[in-house]
């Protein structure tokens, strides 16, 4: 009897899950989206393979190919001191990827974690507490905080990594909370609290399945919008340190040679827009899909 | 709960929260790592003075009476000494805010402007080549940084077209007006002085372009969005029983609920800029306070660093406050939601 009513329940979820897979897949941009993704997750992976000149990444000087515009020897023509722009771009994806997967790791479990406690224990001194401190946090646009952060530690990938995360998990801690504190008085929270469950089962197996999907949404669409800040840091100098090859400090550099040299700064910035877009593009697709999952 | 009591509710929250980000400031600039007086003084100063230095700057105290030094100093309006321009901190604030504000009141007025209307536009003519061609440049405008923006504009206006100045506030050739309120084009009218006023203008195009397209594209979104939610209400079924015009339930019945949203994300998006325009004042050499404080992160200037993180805080504080307030006097049920 019972598990009749567990395969009933997984057949409805399997159901819904189709069909919000199905609804995906006919939507034109989510695609998009996911091809470019993958397509940016590859070409990260494997740039010391797919670059034509994987040595020009870093501290390399050729000035017999110096400020070459794009031809076939250099599709995305070369740098001021004759660097392969496509080869760089093809790097500057890995660190950009690196960066955004590090700071999410770091920063969603005690964000997720937090929020629960503070929206478990609303109106306690837990939730006062917690909550305080996260709006203290978000008084402050994130790209001066993090500039602030980054500055103060010395400018470099893993000092940018630290101040964007320490920006960063107030977000998901305020998202959670609007969740689990919206759910602490359902039926089968308040049963677990009468048959004597204790908190970390309450927190993590009652509460914590509900926020799952909204925070998976939130991962994919921040995973653009951290490296899009991680670019604007070394855009202004305060993140990767050259020879390294950010995006951001490769439009810096390329804008000195404005604008007879303009592939310099435009090939990265269009692979910022590129990544970014499509991380945009998967994020709202899924959370139509998750959405669709609810329903 | 009643308006006033939401009102006091907000502003006494703020303090406590302004409270924490003071402490938030003061701690970003002194974990640095390094002697800070050794950094004002230079490597080569006498042992004795760095001493002296230390003992001025109350650095051998404990860190909570650093703190209360720090702080009834910022309460009377003093910031410390900026190791790089070697004045007061709060004094070149006030030189430099000005400009800042200029450029993001401008902005802010450009993407109000174009995003309602063109949220508007596509919802009212839903699912067309525009609504379509509109939702598919916003995807894009909101995905691109707006250094990106800024340097597309730049080569495109500035360089190639070259009918927009590239740097700067005002031409060289032109006397700037007087100083009243710090803002050349606001001075510029007060002085009837249009010739600085238009080029002022000019200066102005292109940073705020940069800083308006992606907040415009984002308001643009959630006013059609929630013009949409609201086109299936049962109201407007029946005011279109009535036969109103198609465009007066549109811009006279449809707008004005759906606007408490978009009003809403205007005032984050204006605060928002307060951060955008790091980037954009650098790019086009605008004498910000954004620039004051990058140049001041790159310098490890630590009590400009607070100073311009402090006064940063406080005015996106303040307009998200002033957001709250209009957006709860539009909408009672957030007041009421907030008793629960």
């Amino acid at each position: 009897m019972k598990r009749q009513v567990l395969a009933d329940l997984f057949d409805k979820d399997w159901e819904s899950f189709k069909r919000g897979l199905f609804k995906f897949s006919r939507d034109p941009l989510s695609l998009i989206g996911l091809v470019i993704v993958l397509a940016v997750a590859v070409l990260a992976s494997f740039a010391p393979y797919i670059a034509p000149y994987p040595e020009h990444a870093g501290k390399f000087v050729n000035f017999d190919e110096a400020s070459q515009a794009p031809s076939l020897r250099h599709l995305f023509g070369t740098d001021a001191v004759g660097r392969d722009i496509l080869s760089r771009i093809l790097f500057g994806y890995r660190f950009s990827l690196f960066m955004g997967v590090i700071v999410l790791s770091i920063v969603v479990p005690p964000g997720v974690v937090l929020g629960l406690m503070a929206g478990y224990f609303k109106n306690s001194w837990i939730d006062t507490l917690i909550m305080r401190i996260t709006d203290v946090f978000l008084a402050l646009p994130r790209l001066v905080l993090a500039l602030g952060v980054a500055a103060v530690l010395s400018p470099s990938l893993i000092n940018s990594m630290i101040a964007v995360s320490l920006v960063w998990w107030p977000w998901y801690c305020r998202n959670v909370y609007a969740i689990a504190s919206s759910i602490r008085n359902e039926f089968y929270v308040q049963a677990a609290e009468a048959i004597g469950a204790r908190t970390p089962h309450i927190l993590f197996r009652e509460i914590l399945p509900n926020c799952i999907s909204p925070v998976l949404t939130m991962v994919t669409l921040d995973m653009g919008i951290v490296i899009l800040l991680g670019a604007t840091l070394s855009f202004l100098g305060l993140g990767i340190q050259p020879p390294t090859p950010g995006l951001g400090t490769m439009v810096a550099d390329g804008a000195m040679y404005m604008p007879q040299s303009w592939w310099m700064s435009v090939f990265p910035a269009l692979a910022i827009v590129v990544v970014v877009l499509g991380f945009s593009l998967l994020g709202d697709g899924l959370r139509d899909l998750l959405a669709e999952e609810k329903v | 709960m009643s308006f006033v009591s939401y009102f006091a509710r907000r502003v006494a929250h703020s303090i406590l929260i302004l409270f924490g980000l003071s402490i938030l400031t003061f701690v970003i600039a002194r974990v640095m790592p390094g002697d800070p007086a050794r950094m004002a003084l230079g490597a080569r100063a006498p042992k004795d003075v760095v001493l002296e230095w230390r003992e001025w700057m109350h650095l051998d105290d404990p860190f909570y009476i650093q703190y209360y030094y720090w702080m009834r100093d910022a309460i009377h309006g003093d910031l410390g000494m900026s190791l790089r321009t070697r004045r007061n901190v709060a004094i070149d604030i006030k030189t430099f805010l000005p400009a800042t504000m200029e450029l993001i009141l401008f902005a802010g007025m450009l993407s109000a402007t174009f995003g309602l209307m063109l949220g508007v536009i596509s919802a009212r003519y839903r699912n067309s080549l525009i609504d379509n061609t509109i939702r598919v440049s916003a995807y894009f405008a909101v995905a691109t940084p707006q250094f990106v923006v800024a340097i597309f504009l730049l080569l495109l206006f500035g360089y190639v077209l070259q009918v927009l100045p590239t740097m700067g506030r005002l031409s060289g050739h032109i006397p700037p007006p007087p100083t009243v309120t710090g803002m050349i084009t606001v001075d510029s009218i007060i002085k009837l002085d249009f010739r600085a006023f238009f080029d002022a203008l000019r200066h102005l195009i292109m940073p705020g372009i940069a800083l308006a397209l992606g907040p415009a594209a984002q308001e643009a979104r959630i006013t059609r969005s929630s013009m949409l939610d609201n086109v299936e209400k049962d109201y407007v079924t029946a005011e279109r029983c009535q036969g109103i015009p198609e465009r007066v339930i549109n811009l006279k019945y449809l707008l004005k609920p759906s606007v408490i949203a978009t009003v809403s994300i205007i005032g984050l998006q204006f605060a928002g800029s307060l951060g955008g325009a790091f980037v954009v004042e650098v790019i086009f050499g605008w004498p910000g306070l954004s620039s004051y404080g990058t140049n001041a992160m790159l310098n490890k200037d630590l009590n400009a660093i607070s100073g311009v993180t402090l006064v940063i805080g406080v005015a996106f504080m303040t307009m998200n406050l002033i957001v709250d307030v209009i957006v709860a006097y539009l909408d009672p049920r957030i007041r009421l939601r907030e008793e629960e």
